[in-house]
Parts: C-alpha cells; sequence; structure tokens
C-alpha cells in the first residue's frame, strides 16, 4: 500500500497570552492509503489536535505534515479549505449536524461546497437512515444523528475519514453499528480512516494503532488480526 | 449564495425572529422616516420648481403707491434685468356671492407669474373678463360663463368669468388680517386686463421684474442670490420712489415659508434616519454577536467540511444584507407612500400649487445602500474573530473571560461593597463594549423621549407665552392699509388700546444683511417682553431690542449699532442695541415710538392691541379697519397651525419607545446569553432565582441611569435644533418645567426595567448543566 500521510517533525503549541501549552512535541508518523488507523491516548494527551493537524483544521506550528506528497502544512486558507472539501471527511463525538436543516439538507450541504458527491439520499440509505431524510436532527436519536454525519462525511467520497470519538456519546449497540459502518466505508470503499478514541478496545479492529502521550507518539503498532466491529467484547 | 446556507439562513431568522427583528425594525424606521420626509420634501421642491418654471415666477416683486411707464421703462433698462410687467391691485367685494372679499389683479401683460389656467380660456392681452382663482369657484360653486358682480372702492361693476386659475405668486395668499391662515374658497384673488380697470387712472402698485441671469428656481445658489442682490441696489439706485418696497423671490411669502417647512424637513432628515441607522448597526452587531456564539459549533463544522473563510463569511453577513435590505425597502415605501403622503397633506392643504405630486430624491435609495454597507460591516466586525479563526480553535468551547473590575479594586471601598455591586462591577469591566452598547441603546432612547416630550411642552406653551405673557390683550384690530396714523388714533383713542407699528425692515448686521421686522411701540402694556431666559423687560425709551433669533443670524449682541432701512427707503436708522428679547414671532427689531421719532421716522400703526370688546361688524362698518381678532381666535389659530406638528410628535414618542423596547430587548438578551454561564454557577451554588434576577436588574438600573443621562442632555440639544428649524420668524422658549425630564425618566426605566424583567424569567427555567457545558 502506498503512504499517504506523513508527518516529520510536526509540533503544536497553544499560546493563551502569556502562557504557552505543549500540545504535540515531535511527531512522526506515517499512514498508508486504505489503512484503518485508530489513534489511542488518554485525555489530553494530543490524539485531538493531531486530528486536527491531519485534517487541515488546525495549522502545526513546527514541522512538515504531507498528504499524498502534498505539503499541507504550506497551504494558505483557501487551499486548506479546498482540501478538506474534497480529500477530508471528518465524524465528531457529538455529530456537529446544522440543528437547522434536515438530515438530506445537512447531507446536500457538501453540494454547495461545489464539488461533486454521490447522490446525498444514496448516503443517507447507505447508513440505513432513508427513512428519516426529512427529520431535524432535534428529532433523531444520538446514534442516527451520528449514522447522518457519517453519511455527511462519506457523501464527498473523500480519501480520508477522520473520526473524533464518533461512539463517544452513543451506547453499545449503537457505537457497535456506527463503528462497523465506518469499518466496512474502509474495507469494501477502501477509504482511509483514522480515528481517535480513548477506548484501547477498538485497538481490535484497526489496522494500525498508534499511541499518544503528553504530545508525543509513544508506540506505533499494526495489527496482524484484524477484529469485526460486532465481534469486539464491548 | 450556496442553496442550502440559504435555507439555513431563512431558518435561523424563523428560529431567532425576535432578535433579528430588531435589525429590521431599526433599518425599517430609519427608511420610514427619512422615506416620509424624503417624499413630502421632494414633492414639495419639485411641484413648487415645476410650477414657479411653467408660470416663470419673479425673481423681484416690487410694490410702491404707483409705477408709471418710465419707471417700467427704467427698470427694463438696467443691466441684468430681462423684463418687467406692472400690476394694480385693489380690493374690493364679491356681492352676488354671499359677500366675499376679492383682490382684484389689473394685468398690463401676463408673462411673469403667469397665469396658470385650470379651466376655461387662458387669459391674453386685451380679453374681458374676470379669471378667479380655482378655491373659491371650487367652494362657492362657480361656472364658468357666471357673472360677479363686484364693488370696489365706490365702483360697482360686472365680470364674466372666463377661468379658473392658479397663480404662482398666490400660494399661500391670505387677504387680509381677518384670516390668520389660508382659508382658501373663503376669499378670492382674480385677474383681469387692464382695460377694465373701473377707475379713470390705473395705479400700477405691482412690478414684477425677470431677472436675466437667474434661471433657478426653487434651487437658488449664492450667485443667484448675489445676483438678485445686485439687481434689487441697480433698481433701488435707478427709481427713486417713496415707499417702494423691493422683495427678493426668496423673501416672498409663499417661497419664504416653504423653504422654511423643507428645512424643517432637512433637519427630521438629518437627526432622525442617521440615530436609527446607529441603532440597526448596533442591533446587528448585538444579534449576529449572539448568533456566531450560539453557533460556535456550526461555524466551526462547516469550516471542518471545508467551507471557506470567505464563503462561511458571506452566509452569516447575508443575514443582515436580507434583513437590512428588507427593513430599508418595507420602510422606504411605506414612509413614501403612507406617512409621506399625510405630511404631504398639509403641504397640499396650506399651499396653492397644483398638480402636486409626492417624489423620491436619490437620498432614500443611496442611504438605504448606506445602511446596508453599514449593516454589512456591522456584522462583518462582531462575527470576524470568531469567523477567521481556524476550525480546531472555533470547535473548542469559548474559554470565560477574566479579568476584575480594573484599578477600583485596589480602593478601600471595593471589601465593603456587596456580592452583588462587585460582580456587576467586574461583569461591566469585563464586557465594556457590551456595556457600552447598553448605554447607548438606553441613550437613543431617552433622547428621542425627552426631544418629543421638551417639544411637546414647547409648543404648548406657545399660546400661553405669546397671547398670555406677551400679547395679553383681549383684541388686535388691524387698520387698512390705506389708512395713515390720524384714523389709527382715532380707533385707539375709543377702545383704549395700544398702537404698534410693524413693518419689514433690512437690519444690517455684522455677518449679514437680513429682511427682518421692525416694531415700533406706542405706550402701553398690550405688548410686553421676555428676555432669553422668559423673565419680563421693559423697552427702553431711548435703545433698541433685538430678538434672540435676530441677533444670533446677523452676529449681534448688546451694545452693537446696528443699521436698518424701511423696504423702499434709502434712509439708513442706526440704533444702538440695548437689550436682547425672545419673542415667538415677528423676529427682529424693537424701538419705541419716542426712540423711533427722534430718528425722523414716521410712525404709521397698524396694530392696535385693546381689552375693550369691540362690535363683530366693527370691520365691515368702518373702512379703516381691515380685520377685528379675538384672542381665542388667535389661539385657536396657533394650536391648528401647531397641530401637525404635534401629532408629528406623537409618532416619535411611540417610535422612541418601539426603538428602545428593541434595543434593550436585544442588548439584554446579549448580555444573558454571555452571562448563562455565571448564573448557571450561582444557581448550582444555591442563589435562589429571584436574588439573582435582582443582581441582573442591579447592572441594568446602573447601566439605565448612565444612559438616561446622557440621553437627557443629548435631548436637550435636539429640542434647540428641531425649535430652531421649525419656523424662521418664529422661535420657542425651551424653558422646560420637570414634567418633560421626568417622563423621559420614567419611560426610559419603565422600558428598561419591563425589558430586563422579561429576560430574566429566563433565570428560572435555565438549563444549568448545558449552560455550564461550556466551561469544560
Amino acid at each position: 500500500m502506498s503512504e499517504l500521510i506523513r508527518f516529520e517533525n510536526v509540533g503544536k503549541i497553544y499560546k493563551t497570552g502569556s502562557v504557552e501549552y505543549i500540545a504535540l512535541h515531535d511527531v512522526n508518523l506515517s499512514i498508508d492509503e486504505g489503512e484503518l488507523v485508530v489513534v489511542l491516548g488518554p485525555s489530553g494527551s494530543g490524539k485531538s489536535t493531531l486530528l486536527n493537524l491531519l485534517g487541515g483544521m488546525d495549522t502545526a506550528t513546527t514541522g512538515k505534515i504531507f498528504f499524498a506528497q502534498t505539503e499541507i502544512t504550506a497551504m494558505d486558507d483557501m487551499k486548506l479549505s479546498q482540501f478538506r472539501a474534497i480529500s477530508v471527511g471528518v465524524v465528531f463525538q457529538f455529530y456537529n449536524l446544522v440543528p437547522t436543516l434536515t438530515a438530506l439538507e445537512n447531507v446536500s450541504l457538501m453540494q454547495d461546497l461545489g464539488i461533486s458527491i454521490m447522490d446525498p439520499m444514496d448516503a443517507l440509505e447507505m447508513v440505513g437512515l432513508g427513512d428519516k431524510k426529512d427529520s431535524f436532527p432535534s428529532q433523531l436519536s444520538g446514534g442516527q444523528q451520528q449514522r447522518v454525519s457519517i453519511a455527511r462525511a462519506i457523501a464527498k467520497q473523500p480519501r480520508l475519514l477522520l473520526c473524533d470519538e464518533p461512539t463517544g456519546a452513543l451506547d453499545t449497540g449503537t457505537g457497535r453499528e456506527v463503528l462497523k459502518i465506518l469499518q466496512d466505508q474502509c474495507r469494501v470503499h477502501k477509504r482511509t480512516i483514522v480515528m481517535v478514541t480513548h477506548n484501547s478496545l477498538f485497538a481490535e479492529v484497526a489496522d494500525k494503532v498508534i499511541y499518544v502521550k503528553n504530545g508525543t507518539v509513544v508506540d506505533v503498532k499494526e495489527n496482524k488480526e484484524v477484529k469485526d466491529a460486532y465481534d469486539l467484547n464491548w | 449564495m450556496k442553496k442550502i446556507l440559504i435555507k439555513k439562513m431563512f431558518r435561523d431568522l424563523r428560529i431567532n425572529a425576535v432578535q433579528f427583528f430588531a435589525i429590521f425594525i431599526m433599518c425599517h424606521l430609519a427608511m420610514l422616516l427619512l422615506g416620509a420626509f424624503d417624499a413630502d420634501n421632494s414633492g414639495r421642491l419639485y411641484s413648487a420648481d415645476r410650477y414657479y418654471r411653467e408660470t416663470n415666477f419673479a425673481d423681484l416683486f416690487l410694490t410702491s403707491e404707483g409705477f408709471s411707464k418710465e419707471d417700467i421703462q427704467d427698470i427694463r433698462q438696467i443691466e441684468g434685468v430681462k423684463d418687467a410687467e406692472r400690476r394694480a391691485s385693489v380690493i374690493g367685494r364679491v356681492t352676488n356671492i354671499s359677500d366675499r372679499k376679492i383682490e382684484l389683479n389689473f394685468l398690463e401683460s401676463d408673462n411673469i407669474c403667469r397665469l396658470y389656467t385650470e379651466k376655461g380660456d387662458p387669459y391674453t392681452q386685451g380679453m374681458s373678463g374676470i379669471w378667479i382663482d380655482r378655491h373659491f369657484a371650487e367652494k362657492q360653486g362657480i361656472g364658468i360663463g357666471d357673472t360677479l358682480s363686484i364693488s370696489c372702492k365706490d365702483a360697482t361693476f360686472s365680470e364674466i368669468v372666463r377661468g379658473f386659475v392658479d397663480n404662482s405668486e398666490h400660494t399661500n395668499f391670505i387677504i387680509d388680517d381677518t384670516y390668520l391662515d389660508t382659508e382658501y374658497g373663503e376669499y378670492c384673488y382674480a385677474f383681469l386686463d387692464a382695460s377694465e380697470y373701473p377707475f379713470d387712472d390705473i395705479s400700477f402698485d405691482k412690478m414684477l421684474v425677470d431677472a436675466a441671469n437667474v434661471d433657478s428656481q426653487i434651487n437658488l445658489d449664492d450667485t443667484d442670490r448675489e445676483e438678485l442682490k445686485k439687481v434689487k441696489l441697480s433698481i433701488l439706485d435707478t427709481v427713486s420712489k417713496s415707499s417702494m418696497s423691493v422683495i427678493m423671490k426668496y423673501e416672498q411669502s409663499g417661497y419664504e415659508s416653504q423653504m422654511s417647512d423643507c428645512n424643517f424637513n432637512n433637519m427630521m432628515i438629518m437627526i432622525f434616519p442617521p440615530l436609527f441607522t446607529m441603532l440597526a448597526a448596533l442591533s446587528t452587531v448585538t444579534t449576529m454577536s449572539r448568533l456566531t456564539a450560539k453557533q460556535r459549533t456550526v461555524i466551526g463544522t462547516l469550516k471542518a467540511l471545508g467551507f471557506s473563510k470567505k464563503t462561511v463569511i458571506f452566509h452569516y453577513v447575508s443575514y443582515s444584507v436580507f434583513l437590512s435590505a428588507i427593513g430599508c425597502i418595507t420602510g422606504a415605501a411605506l414612509g413614501h407612500f403612507v406617512l409621506g403622503s399625510w405630511l404631504f397633506e398639509d403641504f397640499i392643504e396650506y399651499y396653492s400649487v397644483p398638480d402636486s405630486v409626492l417624489r423620491m430624491s436619490y437620498k432614500v435609495p443611496l442611504v438605504a445602500a448606506m445602511i446596508i454597507v453599514l449593516a454589512v460591516i456591522a456584522n462583518y466586525l462582531s462575527c470576524r474573530n470568531l469567523l477567521v479563526q481556524n476550525a480546531a480553535v472555533i470547535l473548542m468551547p469559548e474559554a470565560p473571560k477574566a479579568a476584575g473590575a480594573g484599578s477600583i479594586e485596589k480602593l478601600k471601598i471595593w471589601n465593603k461593597l456587596s456580592f452583588a455591586t462587585r460582580w456587576n462591577l467586574r461583569d461591566i469591566n469585563i464586557n465594556k463594549l457590551r456595556s457600552l452598547m447598553g448605554i447607548f441603546g438606553v441613550v437613543i432612547c431617552s433622547s428621542i423621549l425627552m426631544g418629543a416630550f421638551g417639544i411637546q411642552e414647547s409648543i404648548g406653551y406657545q399660546d400661553t407665552w405669546l397671547y398670555g405673557d406677551l400679547k395679553p390683550a383681549a383684541y388686535t384690530i388691524t387698520v387698512s392699509p390705506d389708512y395713515g396714523y390720524s384714523w389709527a388714533y382715532d380707533i385707539a383713542r375709543e377702545y383704549n388700546g395700544q398702537l404698534v407699528m410693524q413693518t419689514d425692515a433690512e437690519i444690517t448686521g455684522r455677518d449679514d444683511s437680513r429682511l427682518f421686522t421692525l416694531t415700533v411701540v406706542d405706550e402701553g402694556n398690550l405688548l410686553r417682553f421676555h428676555n432669553t431666559k422668559g423673565n419680563y423687560i421693559t423697552l427702553p425709551d431711548y435703545g433698541a431690542m433685538i430678538s434672540e433669533k435676530a441677533a444670533d443670524t446677523l452676529g449681534i449682541s448688546v451694545g452693537d449699532m446696528v443699521s436698518f432701512r424701511l423696504p423702499g427707503e434709502k434712509k439708513e436708522y442706526s440704533v444702538n442695541i440695548a437689550k436682547i428679547h425672545k419673542t415667538p414671532e415677528a423676529q427682529g427689531i424693537v424701538i419705541s415710538r419716542k426712540y423711533y421719532e427722534s430718528l425722523h421716522g414716521e410712525f404709521d400703526p397698524k396694530i392696535i392691541y385693546t381689552n375693550m370688546t369691540p362690535p363683530d361688524t366693527l370691520a365691515v362698518e368702518l373702512k379703516e379697519v381691515s380685520g377685528v381678532n379675538s384672542r381665542e381666535k388667535y389661539v385657536a389659530a396657533l394650536k391648528r397651525n401647531n397641530a401637525s406638528t404635534a401629532e408629528l410628535v406623537y409618532v416619535i414618542v411611540v417610535i422612541g419607545i418601539i426603538i428602545g423596547f428593541v434595543a434593550m430587548y436585544n442588548t439584554g438578551v446579549l448580555s444573558f446569553a454571555e452571562k448563562m454561564r455565571d448564573v448557571a454557577t450561582l444557581k448550582v451554588l444555591g442563589f435562589p432565582t429571584n436574588k439573582i434576577r435582582w443582581i441582573l436588574q442591579q447592572q441594568n438600573l446602573f447601566i439605565t441611569g448612565v444612559g438616561t443621562l446622557i440621553g437627557i442632555g443629548v435631548g436637550l440639544v435636539l429640542i434647540r435644533v428641531l425649535m430652531n428649524s421649525l419656523d424662521p420668524s418664529g422661535d420657542f422658549l425651551v424653558d422646560l418645567s420637570a414634567t418633560p425630564y421626568l417622563l423621559a425618566i420614567l419611560f426610559s426605566f419603565v422600558v428598561s426595567v419591563a425589558v430586563n424583567g422579561i429576560i430574566s424569567t429566563k433565570v428560572k427555567s435555565i438549563n444549568m448543566v448545558e449552560a455550564l457545558q461550556g466551561v469544560k
């Protein structure tokens, strides 16, 4: 498999007044195309910062990040927006749906970006929510909202799908369903998925597990045996 | 714009309708007032200008006891004079139609101030018959071809009505002092050929002059005015006539009065629309700050999904573009067609200008565009800080602001302050901009209320001031122009009256030379004077008093020597200004008869003030009396005259309360939204709802207090500016009682406390967990 993402000595420092907080320090890693990668670490370890940098949602203070051999750390705001619009899909812990748009409109929102996406209805069908297309987020359960969020992310058929604690707000059963959808996106649709979680069980469904602690990558493990989401002892 | 984002915008607008209504209503009100005053102003100017052009309104109006053929020849020869024509006017009565007064004008030609024929045959030189004013014909039911029997001096004759006309010299025609205001149809002006003159020797007492180098009618510029002054001086140099008066077109009563009304409209345009525009900007800032703060996650998500900064900013800015555009369009339309039409009714009623139409000037679309641009800028500035950040930063909860109450915390008194006071002082210090916006909203509300209540009181007091304090006479007898001093003296003696002479006078001051009024007062106590503070002062025997308004215009102060000249006279009088007085009418100089005669002036009184009751028929019985009016009649006329201004004041009070409520509600909601976490924390700590509501109310009362204090000061300035622009020949005593202050304070606090009461009900239902999530 070819390399899709590469971090070279990446660091991120947040400043609040005169106070500096080092969120990431000297991170080096590589992710191949089509991999399902789980980033594990305790709360405040820097895993969400890593995800944000990866998706071009934040800018690194030091180092370089490459996506398909293109340095995203050198991109200006406009190019970063294009990069996020075309290449990256994001699934958030709290779904982050636009509350004043229906399920179908939330997915169709991608059309407003001016990029070609799959039929929003097909995307909703893919996550099993075709019958909820006219429901507003407030009329959907947490699991349903997360599935709309996934439909929105996959509708544009991105090469990279970033998931920030995608099951964090869901019960076990619903979480497993969501995890299965994501796993299928990787296995069936050959999408690269990077999933941030503090749930170590998820390591078993990943091709690669990156352990983050105190802002640095402390370990990277590759799984020879990958479990199906429904087989997790969760 | 993007289709789905447009849907989102409309749904956001619907969900936050109350908040967004503030932006809409402020833009709407700004354009409502602009649209109304502009429609009235532009309509007046357009209609009058068109009328003056079509009829070739005279540039100069000359009157004397009689102009000879040589006089007109001489005037036509003057450089700068294009044409001139003479007219003879006499007052008569139409005896076969309920005995009405008629002003007969005999024409030599009809090239200047041409007759505007509404119906019938147009006048041409040499034609027989009479052309009467259309209002009289309509009201008295006169038809073309009817015969009017006219008695004039000792002659009686009949004329066939040939046409109904308007005349630009008669736009606000009042035939004599029997009428205090225009009452079209009650009296008549008419035109006949000079050959119809009923007496042997025709005496042309009027001359109309068309200046060669002045083409403008309504929009006279400085060059035009200078040219008119030059021609006037040339006429005075060329034609030597006693009692000749030369009036430039902008001094002509109809013209001047219309310009004065437009000046008031302009003042309203300059004051209110900008105020509402500022409030629209304020509402935009508060509403959009709150919306973007509320939609922080949505904004972060949109950016994370790949929407560019530009697209997201454009999306949020489009809220204010949409609302301000709708507000401006509906406001301008309603202002133009409804309020503007209502204001224009006054013009149509008071002035006789045919085919008057409402118009819209370039100012309306220009200001609408400016309001939209301003709303966009305010919107952009209020969202920029959030929208320009990275998606990851936006998606993080906003960190609470940390700061104290500033240097006040170092004072010893700080520790003695209650928790609520300290909490409020810190909150105000941390959120300075929000607090300033709150104060600004109160300032606008209270200044409008103060202005409106103050104007209402000043106008309401005007009749007591003029006809109670300054002119306490029960009756005013007016002597006919043709009868001199001895006649007036006889009547005054019979009715124990005080004689007063009032005439136009060109007064020259330090800065300017302007046409004002000269009042010469004989002994008596029925015409009194107030100083600028409203206290009685006496007229010095040998020294002049000048009205405050005239003194301000001419740059004159006590101790100055001032010269004046009566129209048509070359003689210049120099007087020493001993006092400055304040009067609601007849701005200019007042001197005693003794002083005037010592300057060799001829005392020619036409006004007699008396407390005796003359018979109702006096004006009919005595030719030398042109009118007898009671104080009650004057008061009623004044009230009628001020009625539309008073109605406008009520409209402004209502608008003031609406905008006060909307502005305070808007800033209040924003303020509450920002304090939500603190309120939730206090609730979690066990503070009872009422205690928290009282803490919030304390801050609100403080802000309202500061805002009201500033607002009252601004309101007082507003009153003076507006009162000054109401009537150039009038003035108002702005000596307010406590009532307008108390009303402005009361209304401001009632609105503020009510708004805070409504908003603070949310304390009870606040979701503590949700509100505190942000802290995490």
